[in-house]
């Protein structure tokens, strides 16, 4: 996660390079989970004036408690006092517990997406995250990444896409309904992926859902004989596999085009002129062709000077209409 | 590549098997439709393109579909097929980013049925068809891996009422100069402006070592064609085109080219609009665009003094009868 603080660092320090002064850092918050950096000028109060900084947001299902624990402890992770769902937050990060079951699994994951992308964070900032034990034909402790989702049950299979580079091996996961030991080459089961899978990529980009599973059992190791302190040994075993796929994930994801700069600049337009909807929306594509043909956006004081809305469109549009690209 | 995605139908197909067979570290991962895969709609074609995965697949569909009413090179009945979806350059105004969800290759390996294809369409008419492959694909980019084309110019060789133009950006010509040459096959390759080409053509050739490519065919007695399309407008359109093409007709023997056509940028509404979310910064996309119909242009009396000026100029250098407009 020390990237995830880095790029958090860059990207707030980045947009207070163009904001007054007298903005501040400010983590907004849902309860008591946070779930958006930023800065405001309006420090400590609510969402509006909230600049967002285009920044991934992790959110990792667990279905046992002893899944979760290592993880918890891992992230230093504070409750979030969710009743429905126990879960536990850092700046960057929730955890969530699931339950047993891809039941649980898909309601808590839609439970936990629904509440932060309502609360302000943007669906393309999440990383979702599946971690859990599960059986097959690997070594125990050995962390494998899902290329492929079964669900047992119906048939279904998911592809998740491999753009980053998973750390370690790869394999299908089979998602049962009641643990099951036929072990085959290349597949582990489980009892939540598909649950979680197919609820997550209802609100999250492909290359951004992935399920990581821990072997836990094998021909070697009964599934009878697993216990809670074997789990927790587990997963802290493959932290480090865990936390190098996220840091793959989060570098993949700060290749994304960040908008964070014209974000910043068509809030500060809204608070001192009357946007419409539509309005907004030209504006952010202008601004974005004005950083794309003159490399950098125009200032906020040219703009504000402007007065009116459809002034402030009509003589953006004129001015990029005819500045043509330079190679 | 590191993942490839086999369809359970062609897993033992011979072209299966010797693809497969290069990519030994690769993760081989079976699907039942490549659909499954390629169509997902929450995929980013920007991000996938920093590590497309290869998809085998058959073809089941139509193979061989009715050109663009004005897409020709001086023949009467057009056509085109794709063995292949995607491409491995990433040329930011390329028209398959807008209409794929993903940026994973597709390679169908049912080749024969693409040349029986060809010979039913052949049959339909006296004349003789033009075939144009590289529509949905570069023609040349992957042949390494494919021979396709290899396999393509076998056919070809033995069907003289069927005439083929291979599109291409690629330098990969070893396996064209290996062979002689056939009369009912024209190397085309697109050319750009080199600023233009190094600021949108990412991944592929220099302009330079295209033109070299070009000499070297034509000099082995293949015939060759000249694409300029699309026309992209630039700050200095008519002195940029204008080194151009003063490149292109210093290094070639005029004689030996069997064609030139140009084209203006043209988008469906729906790919532009996907182009622009995938490429907010890019200034080619930011330019003064207008709509046509259901299509984006640059607008109607921009687009008409380019196609007519390089026309005036390209004429200057080639027979009017070698000279096809494609609007």
């Amino acid at each position: 996660m020390r990237l995830v603080a880095r790029l958090t660092a860059i990207a707030v320090d980045r947009v207070l390079r163009t904001a007054p002064t007298t903005w501040q850092p400010v983590m907004v918050s849902l309860g008591s989970v946070p779930v958006s950096v930023g800065i405001s000028r309006y420090p400590g109060q609510a969402l509006r004036g909230i600049i967002p900084v285009m920044l991934p947001f992790i959110v990792i299902v667990a279905a046992l408690p002893a899944e979760a624990t290592p993880l918890k402890t891992h992230w230093n992770l504070s409750p979030t006092g969710d009743t429905a769902y126990r879960s536990w937050h850092n700046d960057d990060m929730l955890l969530v517990e699931s339950g047993i079951g891809k039941c649980n699994a898909a309601a808590a994951t839609a439970s936990a997406l629904t509440g932060i992308i309502n609360a302000g964070i943007a669906a393309k900032r999440i990383i979702c995250i599946n971690h859990g034990i599960g059986g097959g034909l690997y070594d125990l402790g050995t962390m494998v990444t899902a290329h492929a989702i079964n669900d047992d049950a119906t048939g279904q299979t998911w592809y998740p896409s491999l753009t980053f580079k998973p750390s370690g091996a790869t394999a299908t996961v089979v998602c049962v309904d009641a643990p099951a030991s036929d072990y085959t080459a290349d597949t582990a089961f489980d009892m939540e992926s598909s649950g979680f899978y197919s609820a997550a990529r209802r609100f999250v980009g492909a290359e951004f859902i992935h399920c990581f599973k821990t072997i836990s059992d094998n021909p070697d190791h009964d599934i009878t004989t697993i216990n809670k302190a074997r789990v927790i040994d587990l997963v802290q075993g493959s932290l480090a596999s865990l936390t190098q796929s996220i840091d793959r994930l989060v570098a993949l994801h700060a290749t994304a085009f960040d908008t964070a700069d014209i974000e910043a600049m068509v809030n500060t337009i809204k608070e001192n002129m009357h946007l419409t909807r539509t309005h907004g929306h030209q504006l952010r594509r202008l601004l974005e062709r004005h950083q794309a043909l003159h490399g950098a956006l125009p200032t906020t004081a040219t703009l504000l000077d402007l007065k009116r809305a459809s002034v402030l469109i009509s003589t953006l549009t004129q001015q990029l209409d005819g500045s043509v690209p330079r190679y | 590549m590191d993942t490839i995605y086999i369809e359970r139908a062609v897993k033992d197909h011979p072209q299966t098997v010797r693809i497969v067979q290069r990519y030994p570290d690769a993760r081989k991962i079976l699907i039942d439709r490549y659909t499954a895969v390629f169509n997902v709609n929450t995929q980013n074609f920007r991000l996938q393109k920093q590590n497309p995965a290869l998809i085998l697949a058959e073809k089941h569909d139509t193979k061989v579909l009715t050109a663009p009413p004005d897409y020709n090179i001086g023949g009467k009945h057009n056509y085109y097929f794709s063995h292949m979806m995607n491409c491995i350059y990433d040329c930011r105004y390329c028209f398959l980013q807008g209409m794929y969800n993903s940026a994973n290759y597709v390679v169908f390996v049912n080749y024969q049925d693409f040349f029986d294809a060809i010979t039913e369409t052949t049959n339909r008419h006296t004349e003789p068809s033009w075939y144009f492959s590289g529509y949905d694909c570069d023609s040349l980019a992957l042949e390494p891996v494919t021979l396709f084309m290899d396999a393509c110019l076998n056919y070809f060789s033995t069907h003289a009422k069927a005439h083929l133009e291979i599109r291409t950006k690629s330098t990969q010509i070893r396996s064209l100069l290996k062979r002689d040459p056939i009369d009912n096959c024209v190397i085309a390759y697109s050319l750009t402006p080199d600023p233009i080409a190094r600021a949108v053509e990412h991944k592929t050739p220099s302009v330079q070592k295209r033109i070299e490519a070009l000499k070297s065919l034509s000099e082995a007695g293949w015939k060759i064609g000249l694409r300029f399309d699309p026309l992209l407008n630039a700050e200095a359109f008519k002195t940029t085109y204008q080194t151009l093409f003063d490149t292109v007709f210093d290094q070639l023997d005029t004689d030996t080219i069997h064609s030139v056509s140009t084209g203006p940028f043209r988008l469906p509404k729906p790919f532009f609009k996907k182009l622009v979310k995938l490429y907010p910064e890019e200034p080619l996309l930011a330019d003064k665009f207008t709509q046509q119909g259901s299509l984006i242009s640059y607008p109607v009396d921009d687009e008409n003094d380019q196609m007519a000026w390089c026309e005036e100029q390209l004429l200057q250098h080639i027979d009017p009868d070698r000279f096809f407009p494609c609007v």
